[in-house]
């Protein structure tokens, strides 16, 4: 089998709680603890889970945008987390990102134009022609009119500007483009035109994606693979049809009961989660997922469930199987 | 519409003429207290520069005439228009000349301000952790002494001179721009914008001056405003003192201080000197509070 | 909470150093040799020699700076050249007047300012607004000496009313208090009317007027004393401006104080008096701002102090 694109190793980011007249660390929050998978090249990996369970912090630590406190990230055979400085900066090239807020994300004092040209400035590309050049080809190949690289972020739509923010992320050609809940700001209308927008632009620039969303309707056809989080850990990893077909973990099972299903006159069961995410400064002991759990068992309470490949291609971290 | 005949581009040219007249009209209507500003820093600036020829006499010329015949001050008339000093010089002349030193000091003070509390205060905010909390205690320290007692300090240990006026007022005025700048900095940090640069493989020096610098610009320039008006004011109080810009160049401060002698007999020493400074921070602060709530619609000063 | 006050406290010891730091490399800085200065033009080598082995300026600088901290510690902020007396005692000479004074300064700005502050806020937009508003922009591009110089024109020369400087009792305080109120005033006008405007439309004073409370009662009891608390912070934080224009004060009117005290010590280079007086005032604001920060713990229920 060959080298995947992208292979994440026991990936970890926790956030120091300081307390006290010295500021001493009393303890952290595990955004991230212990997240291993791999992304094949020209896959979409689909991350899901509720809001605070650690899938943006993730993605951004893969990026290196935040520092991560452990593991390793291995890209096209380099870990980036040993790459400093300028290295880093290249490699960048490589890998872009697309926020969520696309209202936060273009800075209102840059034209369009300038926005999408700095990339190539950064890395020093092709003349000032060309960049112009390639600025208005990149608008038109999301769905733009060219003209608009003399305008500014706030004469456009959200809508836009998510697309706006796409083309940034396709500038320096990149091989993975990591979507950080790419359409959740967004009106449904729009979401599924940008949804066709990046599949369309998947096939045509040969892109691998890591799609991360806080629901599984989102990503149930844009993704090959899914992977689920719970409190920054893993609890579910499948091909996507196999997740929707066969869920093993009660997690996912509860996250996809709230998936609005097109047949009115189809009966399924409501699973509803009692209680809030807990604290990820202070995790439940056993699995993390045991004081929601409608199925939890003694053993929940006090080992954490190991991670195993329970059918071919389809890993769980549960006491039940 | 602009491929119509050769007269039509005049007609609009006329027409965006007046529109420029009505659209400026329409803005003094509305920051008047930045035009009215802009006005008196722009008078003060002329004065300041065309002094020698604005000025009647020499400033420092004791005139035989300028003293009545038991050697008191002579009162305003058609030769001296503001009367003259205990000495016999021309207070017109002295007032204007005067100008330069306000202007000077506060001018240059607020720039050697500017210059090391914009670049501490976008350090600390940047970068954070123990390099913020170095800078910040570096700023208690300066904004924990009484201003014109530690300049007054200063001045007297390096001689007091303009260029040493303003150094040692410049050097302790950037606590409060550093703070203003580190606030700015940690607001627009959280931008995802700014994260989107890294992304793209930006350096950090491009991220501090081209996207974070830009952002901070507008509450400098106020406070910057503020803190000429401020920094004029602090050069006249070196001068009560008596260690601000020495005799006989003649500066506001040593003019009020002179009438502090005089107002029982020459009150004209008094009231000319106290005028124009008043009139020119009073300018100053106009400008900085008026481009306060141009930057700022949140803050109005008028309710 | 208990943190948070050790901590302010660590800071504040950080502070006093580097205060303590930035006045001995003053100190060291003048060109002029102390102990030339003590013994006089026409002294010989030898005896300037002794006096400096005495005064320990033959010393390495880290060693003196330590000596001189250690001093510092024990009250002993060094000896006039002029006067030949501990700085200490001749600050505790002067101290008195100059505490009298800035307490006068402190309750004129607050007198003229915040009755001012809440009148404009209720008449918002009107004529008189924008009259105090232009005021009090004025008040604060005055210089000083100069209104105080104005004042002894009008109402101690022209109209006999006030005496003409030197310092005593309540007579003697009210021009130097009045000169200090008018220009420190629009500090706390424009913040209390800012703070009043946010606060009248908070929701709670929407409830409070829904609930048929009377206008007055509105005002009083929920606006203002909310809108207070800003002004209050800062009325108690600002004693470094009020230091500095005190000594302006002490100087137009001829009032006994350490600013008086300083200005006399620069004109004959007494730096151990110079530098005293502000190494004093420094610590002097320190000490006060860190008070005000603790009480405030005790005051206002609403700031973490995590």
């Amino acid at each position: 089998m060959a080298e995947p694109l992208l292979r994440v190793k026991d990936l970890k980011k926790y956030f120091p709680i300081r307390r006290g007249v010295l500021q001493r660390t009393v303890g952290y929050v595990r955004a991230v603890d212990g997240v291993s998978f791999e992304v094949e090249r020209g896959e979409t990996l689909g991350v899901v889970g509720e809001s605070g369970c650690g899938k943006s912090t993730m993605a951004r630590s893969i990026l290196r945008l935040i520092e991560p406190t452990a593991g390793e990230v291995w890209f096209e055979g380099e870990n980036l987390l040993r790459l400093s400085g300028s290295s880093l900066r290249h490699m960048r090239r490589q890998m872009q990102i697309v926020f969520q807020d696309p209202y936060a994300s273009l800075n209102p004092r840059y034209s369009i134009g300038y926005t999408l040209e700095e990339p190539m400035i950064v890395h020093r590309l092709h003349t000032p022609a060309e960049r112009k050049r390639r600025v208005r080809w990149l608008l038109e190949r999301v769905g733009l009119d060219p003209d608009y690289a003399k305008r500014y972020p706030h004469e456009f739509s959200g809508g836009q500007r998510q697309r706006i923010g796409i083309a940034r992320a396709l500038v320096l050609q990149p091989k993975l483009i990591l979507l950080d809940e790419p359409v959740a700001a967004l009106d449904v209308s729009v979401q599924s035109q940008v949804l066709n927008l990046l599949e369309d632009l998947q096939d045509e620039f040969d892109l691998t994606y890591i799609f991360v969303a806080h629901d599984l309707s989102v990503v149930r056809h844009i993704s090959d693979r899914i992977l689920v989080l719970y409190l920054g850990r893993m609890a579910e990893l499948a091909d996507a049809e196999v997740l929707f077909v066969d869920p093993l973990h009660p997690y996912t099972r509860a996250l996809l009961s709230a998936v609005p299903v097109p047949d009115p006159d189809a009966k399924r069961e409501r699973i509803i989660l009692r209680g809030d995410v807990p604290s990820p400064a202070n995790p439940p002991h056993g699995c993390p997922f045991h004081t929601r759990c409608p199925v939890a068992m003694d053993v929940c309470r006090s080992e954490v469930p190991a991670w195993r490949e329970v059918k071919p291609r389809h890993y769980v971290a549960c006491h039940l199987y | 519409m602009s491929t119509v005949l050769p007269n039509g581009s005049l007609t609009q040219a006329a027409e965006r003429k007046r529109g420029i007249g009505r659209a400026l009209v329409k803005s003094i209507r509305e920051y008047p207290m930045v035009y009215l500003g802009s006005f008196i820093v722009f008078v003060l600036i002329v004065v300041a520069v065309f002094a020698p020829w604005l000025a009647p006499y020499d400033p420092t010329k004791q005139f035989a005439n300028g003293l009545t015949p038991d050697g008191m001050p002579v009162a305003p008339n058609h030769q001296f228009l503001l009367g003259t000093d205990d000495v016999g010089r021309d207070e017109l002349s002295r007032l204007i000349y005067g100008s330069r030193v306000s202007l000077e000091v506060g001018i240059f003070a607020t720039f050697i301000s500017l210059v090391i509390g914009t670049t501490l205060g976008l350090i600390s905010g940047y970068f954070g952790g123990v390099i913020d909390s170095v800078i910040m205690r570096l700023t208690d320290v300066v904004l924990a002494f009484p201003f014109l007692l530690l300049t007054m300090a200063l001045v007297a240990v390096l001689q007091p001179s303009v260029t040493n006026v303003f150094i040692a007022i410049g050097v302790q005025g950037w606590g409060t721009m550093a703070r203003v700048v580190r606030g700015q900095v940690l607001a627009v940090k959280s931008f995802e914008y700014v994260q989107a640069e890294r992304a793209i493989g930006a350096s950090t020096a491009r991220i501090l001056f081209r996207v974070i610098l830009p952002n901070v610009l507008g509450p400098v320039i106020v406070l910057a405003a503020l803190s000429v008006g401020f920094n004029i004011l602090a050069e006249a109080g070196l001068s009560v003192l008596g260690i601000g810009v020495q005799p006989p160049t003649p500066s506001w401060g040593n003019m009020v201080s002179e009438g502090l002698l005089t107002y029982r007999f020459a009150p004209w020493m008094m009231w000319a000197p106290g005028t124009a400074l008043l009139i020119a921070v009073l300018g100053f602060n106009l400008l900085g509070d008026g481009l306060r709530d141009i930057f700022d619609p949140r803050t109005t000063t008028h309710g | 909470m208990l943190s948070y006050i050790v901590r302010r406290l660590g800071a504040a010891v950080v502070v006093l150093f580097g205060i303590s730091l930035v006045t001995f490399i003053i100190a060291f800085a003048v060109p002029a040799d102390p102990a030339r200065l003590i013994v006089g033009a026409k002294a010989s080598p030898a005896i300037v020699a002794e006096v400096r082995h005495q005064l320990g300026l033959d010393q390495p600088l880290p060693v003196q700076y330590i000596h001189y901290v250690w001093r510092l510690l024990h009250g002993d902020l060094g000896t006039s050249y002029v006067y030949n007396m501990p700085v200490a005692s001749l600050i505790g000479q002067r101290i008195g007047g100059t505490v009298l004074l800035a307490v006068a300064c402190w309750l004129a700005e607050l007198i003229i300012g915040i009755p001012l502050g809440i009148y404009t806020a209720r008449r918002a937009r009107t004529w008189i607004d924008y009259a105090v508003s232009a005021l009090a922009l004025v008040g604060i591009s005055l210089f000083v000496p100069w209104l105080g110089e104005v004042l002894l024109y009008l109402f101690a020369f022209k109209l006999p009313v006030f005496p003409l400087g030197g310092t005593g009792g309540i007579r003697h305080l009210i021009l130097p208090a009045l000169t200090y109120g008018i220009t420190g005033a629009a500090v706390y006008t424009r913040l209390l009317k800012s703070s009043m405007l946010e606060v009248l439309g908070q929701d709670y004073v929407r409830t409070a007027r829904a609930k048929g409370a009377s206008e007055q009662r509105v005002i009083w009891r929920h606006v203002v004393r909310n809108a207070l608390i800003p002004v209050v912070t800062v009325a108690g934080i600002d004693i470094g401006t009020l230091l500095s224009g005190v000594v302006l004060i002490e100087v137009t009117f001829n009032w006994n104080g350490l600013g008086s005290l300083a200005t006399e010590a620069i004109s004959q280079l007494d730096i151990p008096v110079i530098m005293g007086t502000v190494l004093f005032t420094a610590v002097l604001v320190v000490l006060f701002n860190l008070l005000v920060d603790i009480l405030y713990v005790f005051i206002d229920p609403r700031i973490r102090y995590d």
